[in-house]
């Protein structure tokens, strides 16, 4: 019995010590590609917001939405917006963005939320 | 000798979980911030494709209205000349006709010079708003 229980756990040492290896190896790619894409994101728009700049750190939570493609929702709502938006780009980020905000109020009130849903322009 | 390999493998099962939690959330956020970089450059090149579309349509919109005014303005020199011809061939509204001819053509190559001026004036200035808005895009980009 004791050697069963010996080659048991000396079994379970070694399918510990293979996903350590393979933790490791994980890690490292993961670390790799982390590098590749802080490279990849030196590009300012890349970057997300930083919320604990913009709101601080405390006790209240709130849920932040950063639409990332609204010139593509714009074209997809209207030709014009497609064909001319890129003129008038903020304009067209300003109305996708309140246009957001009056959908979202809509639809959390479908599910019973009593929320205040702002907009606000950020740095 | 049985406890203690127990023992380890307890310790290290429980510190391969912790491991494994820890790349599992980094993987998250990796996977996040790829997500916002495809979405952000996504969104730059439709950006970057609406305005050489539009950019094109400004050019053919002017070469058209070039070339179209050159076209009315021969065709139209060619059918002033008609009664000019005629006026100038009879010898008492010669001197007349070729004044009026002169008054004439000068009139009319002012007006289309003038159609032509405003149409490359138009063409620049719709030049000058598409690298305004993509430069201003670019800035608001990196802003956000």
């Amino acid at each position: 019995m004791n050697a069963v229980l010996f080659a048991l756990l000396a079994l379970n040492l070694v399918v510990l010590v293979v996903l350590f290896w393979r933790l490791a190896v994980l890690s490292r790619l993961n670390a790799l590609l982390a590098d590749e894409l802080a490279i990849l994101r030196q590009v300012p728009q890349d970057q997300s917001l930083n919320l604990d700049e913009l709101l601080g750190r405390g006790k209240r939570t709130v849920i932040v939405m950063d639409i990332l493609n609204p010139m593509e929702v714009a074209a997809n709502q209207s030709w014009f917006a497609g064909r001319f938006g890129s003129v008038a780009a903020p304009l067209i980020r300003r109305i996708v963005y309140e246009q957001a905000v009056k959908n979202i109020h809509r639809e959390v009130k479908k599910w019973g939320v009593q929320a205040q849903v702002t907009l606000h322009r950020g740095q | 000798m049985l406890p203690l390999l127990g023992c380890a493998c307890m310790a290290l099962s429980a510190l391969a979980a912790v491991w494994l939690w820890r790349l599992n959330t980094r993987i998250s956020v990796l996977a996040e911030q790829l997500a916002r970089t495809a979405a952000v450059r996504a969104e730059a090149q439709l950006m970057r494709e609406a305005n050489q579309r539009l950019a094109q349509w400004q050019d053919v919109t002017e070469t058209s209205i070039d070339s179209g005014t050159a076209a009315v303005r021969a065709i139209h020199r060619g059918i002033a000349a008609i009664p000019f011809d005629i006026l100038e061939a009879i010898p008492a509204t010669r001197d007349t006709g070729r004044v009026l001819r002169g008054v004439h053509d000068f009139t009319s190559d002012n007006v289309y010079s003038a159609i032509s001026l405003v149409n490359r004036l138009a063409g620049q200035r719709g030049r000058r708003i598409l690298n305004r808005g993509q430069s201003r895009d670019d800035d608001d980009q990196n802003r956000s």
